[in-house]
């Protein structure tokens, strides 16, 4: 079966003049995505496939504002699990990068404990917001505005409003889900979601 | 150009979040480009690990049935020690309810127990909770060979005799530990089924693999010390390990407050989800 890979895939290094949304639209449909979950969990590996290429950008750029640049590593530790508990998961693209966000979070926690000091230090990322910030928000400084540039700037916020940001906007999870991968309540995500937001314009 | 020092308003701030801008009157909302930005579609460099994620799910396929006929399959909601409730509230009431599964996971556990103890593994060594990568981070190559059915619906190409060796492989190896309970495993099922009997199958399975030891000229009796999932401490230990995933008094002693991000989540609270099991196709 030729599987039709997600938005995200293939168009590396594509200059858009403004750069295409993969990852907000919790609640609507994605019949290619439930479609590769089930012939993946009857064991189709270009299906398998499909999952990766939805799953993954989203989720190092999660563990980027988690673990910054340890996030390849401690996503490689999540796919471990994923490709081990797919089979056992049950639920549509929206509770897959749910699951899998849950999945990475774990890891990363793991991780953090592992090495024993806190995320990302703040550093690099204060380097990028003052690189930002001399542009003084050109239009043309708007436009290219690199992705790790934009994860580095979130995940500058305080820990449970960049994770909030990062969970609704690029793994595209609605803010109960989001809520239930932090082990919070929907109320308290919406608001870190939203100071983060707030922050994030003060910066600018 | 940007809207703000302007106050976001909730309603504004959930549009952003959605990929859409604050106010449609500002489509050049900074807020708004920053965050597409942060949605932007893949880059190269992304994708980097999809091979070694689709060697771990070819090695995977083969032992994800064992874990989920052994009842393993549950919720990760406690992965990792962190509150808040399972995320699946019931995990294997899906595969009882299809009968096809249960028989794919029948078909498939019999092609897993080769392939398992191939990769050093004994189809009990992983509790019901365990959580960890077991056989898989320890030997991919290894179990990635002995993956009998690596195509499309690889279960098909089971041969039911290579598969009965390894759960008797399986059974041998581990009798000794847990002479009564290892036949409980519905892994076993089809052993149980082939010999007639569990009280059959010690005999069933000495003449079985009797007679393939001879036929190979012996010697591929896996040892269950290889690499064995059972230890813990080493079991399942990738490269860099996960230091959560093995028991450690002192991580719960001191570890968790400093570095859990959600100080103020609370365990035993009910979250209600977005939808109901029942929407789920």
């Amino acid at each position: 079966m030729m599987w039709r890979m997600d938005s995200l895939e293939g168009r590396s290094g594509t200059p858009a003049a403004r750069p295409q949304i993969v990852g907000a639209s919790p609640g609507r449909p994605e019949p290619d995505i439930d479609e590769a979950i089930r012939a993946a969990q009857n064991g189709d590996e270009a299906a398998f496939r499909v999952l990766f290429r939805h799953l993954q950008p989203r989720l190092l750029r999660y563990l980027t504002g988690l673990v910054g640049p340890d996030a390849e590593d401690v996503a490689a530790d999540a796919w471990l699990q994923i490709a081990r508990d797919l089979g056992t998961f049950s639920g549509d693209a929206d509770k897959l990068r749910g699951w899998a966000s849950r999945i990475a979070r774990n890891r990363a926690i793991d991780h953090m404990r592992y090495m024993n000091r806190r995320p990302v230090s703040n550093l690099q990322i204060d380097d990028v917001l003052d690189l930002v910030s001399a542009e003084n928000v050109e239009r043309s400084a708007l436009d290219s505005l690199s992705t790790d540039k934009a994860i580095a700037m979130i995940s500058g916020l305080p820990r449970d409003q960049a994770e909030a940001v990062l969970l609704r906007v690029v793994m595209g999870l609605d803010a109960a889900t989001a809520a239930q991968v932090l082990g919070k309540r929907p109320g308290a995500v919406r608001t870190a979601a939203y100071r983060g937001l707030r922050n994030l314009a003060k910066r600018l | 150009m940007s809207i703000y020092p302007r106050k976001i308003d909730r309603a504004a701030a959930e549009r952003l979040l959605r990929g859409e801008p604050a106010d449609p009157r500002h489509p050049e909302d900074f807020l708004a480009v920053l965050l597409a930005a942060a949605a932007a579609p893949a880059h190269a460099g992304e994708l980097a690990g999809e091979e070694a994620a689709v060697a771990r799910f070819r090695q995977a396929r083969t032992t994800a049935a064992w874990r989920a006929a052994d009842g393993g399959a549950e919720a990760i909601g406690e992965a990792g020690g962190l509150p808040g409730r399972p995320w699946r509230a019931r995990p294997e009431s899906r595969w009882v309810r299809h009968p096809m599964r249960i028989a794919l996971v029948a078909l498939t556990v019999t092609t897993a127990g080769g392939a398992a103890l191939a990769a050093g593994a004994t189809p009990w060594s992983q509790e019901p909770g365990d959580r960890r990568p077991a056989t898989s981070a320890g030997s991919p190559s290894r179990s990635d060979e002995a993956s009998p059915g690596r195509g499309q619906g690889g279960s098909a190409a089971t041969t039911p005799r290579s598969s009965l060796v390894g759960l008797c492989r399986a059974y041998t190896a581990g009798a000794g530990d847990a002479p009564g309970k290892a036949l409980d495993k519905p892994a076993f099922a089809a052993l149980i089924a082939a010999a007639g009997g569990k009280h059959k199958v010690p005999s069933y399975c000495a003449e079985l693999l009797a007679g393939e030891s001879k036929g190979r000229g012996g010697s591929t009796q896996s040892s269950p010390a290889e690499g064995t999932p059972s230890q813990p401490g080493q079991s399942g230990k990738s490269g860099r390990g996960s230091p959560s995933d093995q028991p450690s008094p002192s991580d719960e002693a001191t570890g968790r407050p400093s570095v859990r991000p959600t100080p103020t989540a609370q365990p035993g609270k009910t979250i209600p989800h977005t939808r109901s099991p029942e929407t789920r196709p």
